[in-house]
């Protein structure tokens, strides 16, 4: 795989405790474009679940966090592909822990950026406006400036461009950069035994195995709620193939059995979305992942 | 119902009423947590629908390819019956070992039978 100039994906992660003390991941985020490109490039497409501001009532065009699935953070993690960031701080006591004087600095970074923004798109509207003026024959080279701004002024211009500037908004926290994160201080393997703890506190370890070995066939894997699974896998990029599989969590080789009537409902589910209904498990002595794919006959 | 009721039953119901041929009991058994697991050959009356059309240009009189069947009793599955490694194991007992499917043929309480392909591996979804 191509490290891409060894850029490491940022993954925040939130911790929270619940009330019997257990601490509890909350869904891992990627808050950067130029990381969320490249993820998708190595077949992790994760999930858009940010609100663009311009479409708020739209939930079919969502912007940043993009949201990852435990098994891809543990992927990342364990190819050392990803940096993980653990934040066990509540919202509102970083919020809280900004002094004054931090806060004002930051508002005055957000308002440079805006202000500088705003300039280069108001020159850049001006110049277009000229330009079309001057195809026009509106204007030529000897018109002068005042004739420019009489122009302006009787057509309202520059109220026009002032309430079509676009407002940027940084797809990254300066806040969450600059915290001080607790796993700062915890080593690599810390951190993979945390992601391991949360991921068998969620569900069999085997599942993972799973869904490595399906990523290493090249399969691009999602959440598969959708079709009745545990992942959908699709041959390629999402927007380019249909799902082939559902995969279901694995089960344990030697002594759990099949159930039959969910793989039935699922088999035949399948048939109608065009999918294989995919079971599979681990088999300890030789740690070898064992997949079956299932379909509906046809007849009976 | 017994082991051979079974048998019996999707033997039957493929010849007369899916209109198989050839549909013979093998005569190897597998064993299986004190269980003996038959498997059927057969073969169907036509291309079965989620087969690929690579051999569009194939003539209808072809012949189908035979099919391996396991006939399991829906309620087998409580017993730690059919698992993974189960399947493995079927699999390479089979007399051809190029097979890359079997036919499971499910038996529920009232005598009625769904039919489902096992395939090893992972695979790809038919065409269309």
């Amino acid at each position: 795989m191509a490290e891409e100039g060894g850029t490491r994906i940022a993954i925040n992660i939130y911790a929270k405790r619940t009330a019997k003390g257990e601490e509890v991941f909350m869904p891992p985020l990627v808050f950067d474009i130029d990381h969320i490109k490249l993820l998708r490039k190595w077949g992790i497409c994760g999930v858009l679940s940010g609100t663009l501001p311009t479409a708020a009532q739209q939930n079919v065009f969502l912007s940043v966090p993009l949201r990852l699935m435990l098994e891809d953070v543990l992927w990342l993690h364990l190819n050392n592909l990803a940096d993980v960031k653990l934040i066990r701080q509540e919202g509102d006591e970083i919020m809280e822990g900004i002094t004054l004087e931090r806060g004002a600095k930051l508002s005055k970074i957000v308002n440079d950026r805006l202000n500088k923004s705003f300039e280069y798109q108001r020159k850049f509207k001006k110049d277009e406006h000229i330009a079309k003026l001057k195809k026009i024959g509106r204007i030529n080279d000897k018109t002068t400036a005042e004739e420019l701004q009489r122009l302006d002024k009787s057509s309202n211009n520059d109220q026009l461009i002032e309430s079509s500037l676009f407002i940027d908004i940084a797809n990254t926290s300066m806040i969450l950069r600059d915290i001080r994160s607790d796993s700062d201080s915890l080593s690599r393997d810390d951190i993979s035994n945390l992601l391991f703890k949360q991921y068998r506190q969620a569900g069999k370890m085997q599942t993972y195995f799973l869904y490595k070995a399906l990523r290493d066939q090249g399969y691009v894997l999602s959440p598969g709620g959708r079709f009745g699974g545990k992942f959908i896998a699709y041959p390629g990029d999402p927007l380019r193939f249909h799902s082939h599989l559902t995969i279901q969590d694995a089960i344990d080789y030697h002594n759990e059995p099949i159930d039959l009537i969910s793989m039935i409902s699922g088999a035949r589910l399948g048939t109608t979305v065009k999918k294989l209904w995919v079971i599979g498990g681990v088999a300890e002595e030789t740690k070898e992942t064992h997949f079956f794919s299932i379909e509906w006959a046809g007849f009976g | 119902m017994g082991t051979t009721d079974i048998i019996s039953l999707v033997k039957n119901n493929l010849l007369f009423f899916q209109m198989w041929t050839e549909v013979e009991i093998l005569q190897e058994v597998i064993s299986w947590k004190e269980n003996k697991l038959n498997l059927l050959r057969g073969r169907p009356p036509h291309k079965l629908s989620n087969d690929t059309d690579a051999e569009d240009d194939e003539s209808p009189v072809s012949t189908q390819p035979l099919e391996f069947i396991l006939p399991i009793n829906m309620s087998q599955y409580k017993e730690y019956f059919l698992t993974l490694e189960c399947l493995t194991k079927i699999f390479a007992q089979l007399s051809n070992p190029s097979t890359e499917r079997i036919l499971l043929a499910i038996i529920n309480d009232d005598g009625t039978i769904v039919y489902y392909f096992i395939y090893k591996g992972v695979r790809k979804p038919k065409r269309n």
